[in-house]
């Protein structure tokens, strides 16, 4: 694969050179089109100069949304539990929703297949899929054992992923995780399992985790589908499992931009508090996200709170914000940056003027994520009433409703819907809009 | 733009010029072409960038009227997260911990949202638990909610989980008195010995006399202090192995003293192995500088301190040795 930031960097003589070109940024210098626009607003204009002050920052990733070359080829693990609760519809259904993953799948993409309840099997090794009638009968050969041992399903799943990474660079990766219980056998504590997630995330694979079912353990699932950067889905009842499956592999066959990385090169006299919903790593005066892969045409926010220590007045760039990903529609790295500048001033009164209403929407939206997550602590603690809960869902649909997040203001509803009907599975349904709201998608 | 007159040009590589660059300035961007001298902090960068690469102030702006920047003051006390490096700094006053929307930010599931509480006074610096589910801990003191005890600067703090360097400017042993300790009139008179012990004798803040270097693997270095540590995934250990799944809750166990170091692995599942060799349970086995120790999935090298008396010099403070000659006993300057 061609190394365009060598480029950019091996020509300090050439630009030297070349004062014409003074003032160009080399990144903008020759690309017509680019894959991820990357764009960064101050929360505020202006910032109090002299002053300890924080102030937010937001980075917005844009994916084209133009209809380019083909598809990115996808290298894709289904996962399945047939653990003894998924005998009879659920498993008929899994099987049908196998079924039409083989089904969308194109002889350049790969599939494997892994179940797992006591045992683990590889039910298709990582291959092309050029036999569609043959993966299939394997498909309904699927029988329901015993018990749950998720920890060494996935890591089968992720060895059949990985068996294969060399040569499918510039493939997306992704393990469907489907389960209806908790982890039963084997290693079963949600750290281990989340920080194995983890480190196959640095590798490059993705976890999608569905839930099927009233039994499943939601905060493990959604802590898979956090670390990994996959997607999250509660399927509430069996006959919903194929389409679940179906819109996830459309999800994943959209992608443009995957292993995408947002570095933050902070300027003297400026730290970073947080990334709201992603957990960064901290190098000398750089911070870094990965952000979760992008689908085509689609955008994701990264907000970031900053502290600034005492700067004179002026115009200052805080941060320069550079983002790398795999270019998937051209087949080769991409880059893009943005600046970050405030402008430091000692007249209190100007902060008042330069707030930015898009910077602000973005508080307002984390803020929601983070009372949903304190509704749910308070129904598990016992601490809020049916009563209580459903007053503070519906201040918080009011918070969603307002800042244009209509989608996650519906999964509310749903939840609130379910919470009246006195049904279990409020925290399924609430945990899903964490998850999408954690990961930027807008 | 680079016509700007308020921009102070200097020759590409004119050997006068070069005295007005930094320390910091990268030889290779001087070799661009033009380079500027920013007005605000005196870096040279590029002529090429609208912004200085070191403070970012806008090159091209006009210069501010005063650049009188408040005297850079170093922070009266600092905490370093030892895992990630990061600092977080302290300010005279009331600093509130936790894991949302406090001073000290400590994004880690086990912290409590509004965890604890440091106060900086008088050059002091007094620990407070607030009811946290996780606890605190100074050094090895588990801290009773509500009761502040006073830290010293070189004193490991942990919140839940995490686990923090305190750094006081004026370096080690510094925030300590008698009369101080007086004024922390929530400590009960007879737990105060106790409660203060660990801030006049830190046993874990020792700096490490010797080092478990990460040869590969999931896991993280491991500093060793004089004495016996244990090592494990249990935040409970001295040493705590984050990120390798196959270390048990308590592994392993290495004692340092009189120049020799041994490690005993204490009946670990997947055991301890020291150059190749798995360790019998129980059984110690000296340590020599090269030695590759494999605990889990996690390949180390042993290694000694080079000068285990020196003190660590904690970067962007000011030099111990310099302003306080005897270490530990200046006060810090009131603020």
């Amino acid at each position: 694969m061609e190394d365009r930031t060598q480029i950019i960097g091996a020509s300090p003589t050439q630009m030297g050179a070349m004062p014409t070109q003074m003032g160009v940024a080399p990144t903008q210098m020759g690309t017509a089109l680019q894959t991820l626009e990357v764009e960064c607003m101050p929360g505020n204009r202006y910032a109090l100069a002299g002053d300890i002050s924080r102030e937010h920052a937001l980075v917005v990733l844009k994916a084209t949304g133009q209809q380019l070359g083909r598809r990115a080829p996808i290298n894709v693990c289904l996962c399945i539990d047939r653990s003894g609760s998924m005998e009879g519809p659920p498993l008929d259904y899994v099987k049908m929703a196998c079924d039409y993953v083989v089904d969308m799948l194109e002889p350049n993409d790969i599939l494997s297949i892994v179940t797992f309840e006591e045992h683990v099997d590889v039910l298709m090794p990582a291959r092309r899929v050029v036999n569609k009638a043959l993966i299939k009968e394997h498909i309904h050969r699927i029988e329901p054992g015993n018990t749950t041992n998720l920890y060494d399903g996935l890591v089968a799943a992720f060895m059949q992923i990985a068996s294969v990474l060399p040569q499918t660079q510039g493939y997306v990766t992704r393990v469907l995780l489907l389960t209806d219980g908790d982890p039963t056998v084997g290693i079963k504590d949600y750290s281990t399992i989340v920080q194995q997630v983890a480190e196959q995330r640095a590798k490059g694979i993705t976890v999608t985790a569905l839930g099927f079912g009233p039994e499943y353990n939601e905060e493990l699932l959604a802590g898979i589908a956090k670390r990994s950067g996959g997607n999250y889905y509660y399927i509430q009842r069996p006959d919903l499992i194929p389409e679940v499956f179906r819109r996830e592999l459309e999800t994943v066959m959209s992608v443009v931009a995957r292993n995408v990385q947002v570095r933050l090169q902070l300027s003297r006299w400026v730290n970073l508090r947080q990334v709201y919903g992603l957990q960064p790593s901290f190098g000398p005066r750089t911070v870094e996200v990965t952000v979760p892969d992008i689908e085509r045409g689609t955008s994701r926010t990264v907000l970031a709170e900053l502290e600034f220590e005492r700067h004179p007045v002026g115009v200052f760039r805080v941060a320069k914000v550079v983002v790398t990903y795999d270019d998937l529609l051209a087949n080769r790295p991409g880059q893009a940056s943005a600046d970050c500048v405030f402008e430091f001033t000692k007249d209190a009164a100007l902060l008042a003027q330069g707030v930015n209403p898009i910077v602000h929407n973005e508080i307002e939206i984390a803020q929601a994520s983070q009372n949903l997550q304190r509704t749910i602590m308070g129904m598990r603690t016992q601490q809020l009433t049916a009563m209580g809960a459903l007053s503070e869902l519906q201040r918080t649909r009011t918070i969603l409703m307002q800042t244009g997040q209509i989608e996650k203001a519906q999964q509310l509803d749903a939840a609130m819907q379910s919470l009246q009907r006195g049904s279990g599975d409020v925290e399924k349904t609430l945990m899903g809009t964490i998850v999408d709201i954690e990961q930027g998608k807008r | 733009m680079s016509d700007e007159p308020t921009r102070m040009m200097t020759s590409p590589a004119g050997p006068e010029k070069t005295l007005l660059a930094t320390p910091q300035a990268d030889p290779l961007r001087t070799q661009l072409g033009g380079t500027t001298v920013c007005p605000v902090c005196h870096t040279t960068t590029p002529v090429l960038e609208s912004y200085c690469c070191e403070c970012g102030f806008l090159l091209s702006a006009t210069v501010p009227e005063s650049l009188k920047m408040a005297p850079e003051e170093a922070p009266p006390a600092e905490l370093v997260e030892l895992e990630t490096g990061r600092r977080h700094r302290l300010r005279v006053g009331e600093n509130t911990v936790g894991r949302q929307g406090t001073d000290v930010l400590l994004l880690d599931s086990t912290v409590s949202r509004s965890h604890a509480r440091i106060r900086v006074e008088n050059g002091q610096v007094f620990v407070e638990d607030l009811g946290s589910t996780n606890g605190t801990k100074v050094g090895d003191v588990r801290l009773s909610p509500n009761q502040p005890v006073v830290a010293t600067g070189g004193t490991l703090l942990r919140f839940g989980n995490v686990q923090l360097r305190l750094e006081v400017r004026g370096g080690e042993g510094q925030g300590v008195s008698l009369e101080g300790a007086e004024k922390t009139v929530a400590i009960a008179a007879s737990s105060e010995a106790t409660l203060l012990a660990p801030a006049m004798q830190p046993v874990e803040t020792a700096p490490p006399v010797a080092w478990l270097r990460k040869l590969e693997g999931p896991g993280n270095e491991l500093p060793v202090p004089a004495g016996v540590s244990r090592i494990g995934r249990r935040p409970a250990n001295e040493l705590v192995v984050t990120g390798d799944a196959y270390v048990s809750g308590s592994h392993a166990e290495i004692r340092v003293e009189n120049g020799e170091a041994w490690l005993t692995d204490v009946g670990s599942t997947n055991g301890t192995f020291v150059n190749g060799r798995r360790l019998m349970p129980n059984q110690p086995q000296r340590l020599e500088p090269g030695d590759e120790v494999k605990i889990g999935q996690t390949s180390y090298r042993f290694e000694w301190v080079e000068q285990p008396q020196s003190q660590e010099a904690p970067q962007g403070m000011p030099e111990p040795q310099e302003e306080h000659p005897n270490e530990g006993a200046d006060n810090i300057s009131e603020e």
